[in-house]
């Protein structure tokens, strides 16, 4: 009575959690721990076994409710246990522990599938606990897919199929690696002769292949399903067979997701073997030579990376014959690579690059177009190995190379992820700007390599970079809804576009007074060369995203400086200017020449009007075309589309409504709006020009004793540094000055010339 | 005003008694710190003797057979069986934490070329540079028990007193000794200095053990399949001769433990049944790890069977990983 009460509350699953995990461990590693004893005491082997069947009985009925088959299956595999342990038989004890433990997890999976399909989320977690992973290493995570799937399940965020989906994609996942493993090990355990070996992994196979099989017969029918069957029954000779058969054959559909971030990392990876190759190859006297071994260890590293991702994606590849030729490819110049290739022939890095460039565009061919979105994602993987390849560099003190390396992660970023992260995430894309530039707190590694500092100083950085990256994928873990692309391209739009519609708005509405109106015109030809300038940068971005990212702050810097300049020189000439001819009109009402020296200065206006146009749109105009780029690899052109026009008419609506407050305005107001709005956009142009050079290291780094929001950056130019506070009040007080400069000169002429009508 | 903080109340305490929890970790790898630190003290006091012994006789090593000479070898060697498990007790926690994971490199991982590379040179007294020479404990090592021929002197002398010419009865490089030494030691002091400005996070001490536990098949047990423990004469190994890397091991798990200490009571919280089998499994391996231990001082593996035990002990890592892997994501730990 007690014990049937007891299996009826161990079995009601529902409100209390059952063990089932650690009485199935418990098993296996007695049995394990028999094995191992069984050539030196038979004895104590058998006693193990008997521990083994004890662990067993207690969870036996949670096995026998779902799946009663494979309880009797781990039942009469422990008797073959004992026997083969009372006789000292150590491939007869091997044989039976694998039985018993494939037996014991295909009941777990049934009880496992049960539950979640019935929604019972605690019985699932508890059938989940005792399933077994792919052999875990300190290179291939194992991941949670299934433990996520059920907290969404209980959560309500996801229906019983599509957990169950999930569920089963992880776990067939594990069991079709650990099927490869036995059959691999198989081939190995008969080469050496280890035949008690040989006779677990041959066991061992057949019971994981029982797992997979009903995935089997889906795919392939049930006769075939069957037919295989029989062949693992007869392993170890029926092995070709059997490798034959699985050829093409994955349980567990990737999903979209997982499969184009594959597909990223198969032509991400395989993209860097020629570019790691040419540092570590030199061409002499028309042979190849190997310069740099660690660069085409490099090089070998990323081939391996993409053959990994490769193999998973192979049974997914609807031609057949592409995916064989595919992965024969790349074992071929794997081959070829390899330390015992290169002995023999060493490619010279063109040669290699022609190859590599064939294999890319077979695989682009190959793979389907949902693949072949962007994945900033995957590419993080790459940044890592790319600031790896930082710190090893610096560490064998070549500098050089671990310039390059910055750059090469941080054109990674900027081409992809950035975007993401840039208008949602400022202080994350702050501190990581600052973690590969020139930040301070820990230093940012541009200015390490510049300093050639020490170890512990990149060690620092390096870990720093390994937490804010952590963030940043888990941003960029989420998928990509079309409302939030739009909304980012949007605000990016908007936000760049600002600064320079306000400027000119500002201008062309004040410059209203006769001869003063067409003075318009250069700054709107100005403009337009820019929209044309950035049209074509589009254009060439399409096909250097990665190149181009290396150089958008310097470029952007520039720009910013020559815009900043030439403003300063034409907000000088507006004061003088503008009120000059107020005043003038005002008191003499005569025409007077605008200019002072004739047509050379005139044409010095004209032009400079014309490099404000230009610059004011072009100095933001680069980065926010690689930013739109991005974002359109990632998610489509449509939404970015949509975003840019919404985030253009926004500002240029503001533009309008600036221009016709303007014309408005009476002189004297006009001219002060006017001075107000030029000197807040200079000192946010200003803000961030210093940013950006302190950001490339040309302007030194004092910060100040204070935090400041990074959205005060992204939308005042306000950065936490003495020479960025310090140069925007400087020209604040350049525009008040200015103001103040022209109106004294004015008030001067005009008491000369009074002085002089006086006379006359 | 007052409510949000009250609100906030909660949180903290929860926080500072979450902290308080993985402070162990800490707690725990000071202690180990300071007996690696005596041990390399006494390592360093014992090669200081026999160099100046050896600066007294202008280097001619055949007048160092002394039993003044054995002293100071056999106390080298002592403070090194002191020193080197006292590491391997925390070598989880220091090669699994990217703060302090360059002190492995250093101490006790690192090689002589590649990827792996130790970062220092070796300046001996007198001005040679041995460089990059590998990892500490695995020069001091080879020069004190001979497995590196470039560390030796060249001349036979029975070390431990037996009358026998045994394993690594020969003299030492007193010039490789002592600069191995002197370095062991700073780097000890620099390493316990890192670790008490350390701050350990739920995701440094996840990521640690995820990253580390499955070492114990393809680092430990590979290593130990070559050792003489299980080949006899037949291994060339020249590292893991004096203490069997299986040793080292089950530091490795104490430490992993350690570790698990500081994060169970969340891990608890949230799902028990999780950390039971966490619990379990850590002492599954280490139980599996200690009976090996004492079983390898009493019998030789075959070839197969130490493939068999290496399988095993890489199938227990493999559940205690997939665990802690689990515990980690339903914590919102992100271990990748």
């Amino acid at each position: 009575m007690k014990r049937a009460l007891l299996l009826a509350l161990a079995l009601g699953g529902a409100a209390h959690a059952a063990d089932l995990a650690t009485p199935a461990e418990a098993m296996r590693a007695r049995l394990a721990d028999a094995a191992l004893e069984v050539s030196f005491d038979p004895a104590g082997a058998a006693t193990l076994v008997h521990e083994a069947r004890g662990a067993w009985g207690t969870v036996r009925p949670h096995w026998q409710q779902v799946a009663p088959q494979t309880a009797a299956q781990v039942d009469r595999a422990l008797d073959r246990a004992a026997q083969a342990a009372a006789r000292g038989d150590e491939p007869g004890l091997a044989r039976a522990r694998a039985g018993a433990w494939t037996a014991l997890l295909a009941g777990a999976q049934t009880g496992l599938e049960t539950a979640v399909q019935a929604g019972q989320v605690q019985g699932a977690r508890d059938w989940l606990a005792a399933r077994e992973y792919r052999v875990a290493s300190s290179l291939t995570r194992l991941n949670a897919d299934a433990t996520a799937a059920l907290d969404s399940l209980e959560r309500g965020t996801l229906s019983a199929a599509a957990a169950l989906s999930a569920v089963r994609a992880d776990t067939l996942d594990g069991y079709q690696a650990r099927l490869n493993d036995a059959l691999r090990d198989l081939q190995t355990s008969r080469a050496q002769d280890f035949r008690t070996l040989a006779a677990e992994q041959a066991t061992l196979a057949a019971g994981y292949f029982a797992l997979l099989s009903s995935a089997y017969a889906e795919q392939r029918g049930a006769e075939a399903a069957t037919t295989l069957t029989a062949q693992f029954a007869a392993l170890p000779g029926s092995l070709p067979q059997v490798q034959a058969a699985l050829e093409g054959f994955r349980a567990a559909p990737l999903s979209e997701r997982e499969a184009g971030a594959r597909a990223a990392q198969v032509l991400r990876f395989l993209g860097l073997v020629p570019v790691e190759y040419a540092r570590g190859v030199q061409v002499s006297g028309g042979a190849a030579i190997v310069t740099q071994q660690v660069e085409v260890h490099e090089a070998r590293t990323f081939l391996s990376g993409a053959q990994v991702a490769l193999s998973d994606l192979v049974p997914l590849l609807p031609d057949a014959q592409a995916a064989r030729t595919l992965s024969r490819d790349l074992a071929a110049l794997g081959a070829a690579l390899s330390p015992d290739g290169l002995k023999n022939t060493v490619p010279a890095p063109a040669a290699l690059k022609v190859r590599v460039d064939t294999l890319l565009a077979d695989l682009r061919a190959a793979f389907p177009a949902a693949w072949q979105q962007a994945r900033p994602d995957a590419d993080l993987d790459v940044v890592r190995t790319q600031l790896d390849a930082v710190v090893t560099a610096a560490q064998a003190g070549d500098w050089t190379a671990a310039e390059t390396a910055r750059l090469d992660a941080y054109a990674l970023l900027e081409s992809g992820t950035e975007a993401r992260i840039a208008v949602f995430n400022p202080d994350l894309k702050a501190r990581l700007e600052g973690l590969i530039w020139n930040g301070t707190q820990p230093r940012g590694l541009a200015s390490l390599i510049h300093a050639r500092a020490g170890h512990e100083a990149f060690s620092a950085t390096r870990a720093a970079l390994q937490g804010t990256l952590r963030e940043v994928g888990q941003i960029l873990g989420t998928d990509v809804a079309p409302t939030a692309v739009a909304t980012n391209a949007g605000i990016i739009v908007f936000r760049e576009g600002l600064e320079a519609v306000l400027i000119l708005a500002a201008l062309m509405g004040s410059l209203r007074k006769g001869e003063l109106v067409r003075l318009r015109r250069p700054m709107w030809l100005g403009a337009a060369a820019a929209g044309v300038a950035t049209v074509a940068t589009w254009l060439v971005m399409q096909g250097a995203l990665g190149l181009l990212g290396r150089y958008g702050e310097k470029l952007e810097a520039v720009v910013s400086l020559i815009a900043i300049g030439v403003l300063l020189l034409i907000m000088n000439w507006f004061f003088h200017q503008v009120y000059w001819t107020d005043r003038m009109a005002a008191f003499q009402k005569t025409k007077h020449q605008l200019t002072h020296g004739g047509q050379a200065a005139l044409r010095a206006q004209w032009i400079g009007l014309a490099v404000l146009g230009f610059t004011s749109i072009y100095r933001e105009g680069f980065e926010t075309v690689l930013f739109l780029q991005s974002l359109v690899l990632q998610a489509g052109a449509g939404a970015v589309l949509l975003g840019t026009a919404a985030g253009l008419s926004a500002v240029l609506g503001v533009g309008a409504l600036v221009f016709a407050w303007q014309a408005k305005l009476p002189m004297k107001k006009l001219l002060v709006w006017t001075g107000v709005l030029i000197a807040a956009v200079l000192g946010v142009m200003v803000g961030n020009t210093v940013h950006t050079l302190q950001l490339v290291g040309w302007l030194p780094v004092h910060p100040l004793p204070l935090e400041l929001p990074a959205g005060l950056g992204l939308w005042l130019g306000l950065h936490a540094t003495w020479e960025g506070v310090l140069l925007q009040l400087g020209a604040l007080a350049a525009v008040i000055g200015s103001y103040f400069a022209a109106e004294g000169l004015k008030e001067r002429e005009l008491a000369q010339r009074r002085a002089q009508s006086a006379q006359a | 005003m007052r409510l949000p903080a009250l609100l906030l109340l909660p949180a903290l305490l929860l926080g500072s008694a979450h902290a308080a929890d993985l402070s162990g970790v800490k707690t725990y790898l000071d202690r180990h710190l300071t007996t690696q630190i005596s041990g390399a003290a006494a390592l360093k006091q014992a090669a200081d003797t026999y160099y100046a012994a050896a600066q007294k006789v202008g280097f001619n090593y055949s007048a160092l057979k002394t039993p003044a000479t054995r002293t100071a070898l056999q106390a080298a060697r002592a403070a090194w069986q002191k020193a080197s498990p006292a590491y391997e007790n925390i070598e989880g926690i220091v090669a699994g934490v990217p703060a302090l994971a360059d002190f492995d490199l250093n101490l006790d991982a690192g090689t002589s070329s590649g990827e792996d590379a130790v970062t220092f040179d070796l300046t001996l007294p007198g001005g040679t540079v041995l460089k990059r020479p590998g990892n500490l404990f695995g020069v001091t090592e080879g020069t004190l028990w001979g497995t590196v021929s470039a560390y030796r002197a060249g001349v036979a002398f029975d070390v431990n007193g037996n009358g026998k010419t045994d394993f690594g009865d020969q003299l030492p490089d007193a010039r490789v000794l002592k600069a191995a030494a002197d370095a062991l030691h700073t780097q000890s002091l620099a390493l316990q200095n890192a670790a008490r400005a350390w701050t350990p996070t739920r995701a440094d001490v996840f990521g640690a053990l995820v990253g580390n536990v499955p070492t114990v098949g393809p680092v430990f047990f590979e290593d130990w399949k070559s050792s003489p423990f299980v080949l006899g004469t037949r291994s060339d190994r020249r590292d893991f001769v004096v203490i069997s890397r299986l040793r080292d091991l089950q530091g490795n798990v104490a430490s992993w433990q350690a570790m698990y200490a500081g994060l169970k009571s969340d891990v608890r919280a949230r799902d028990a049944a999780l950390d039971a089998q966490i619990s379990a499994g850590l002492g599954e391996l280490a139980a599996f790890v200690d009976r090996l231990v004492a079983r390898e001082a009493q019998r030789r593996y075959t070839p197969e069977q130490a493939e068999s035990l290496q399988r095993e002990a890489q199938n227990r890592a493999t559940v205690l990983t997939g665990r802690l892997t689990q515990a980690a994501a339903r914590l919102g730990v992100n271990v990748q």
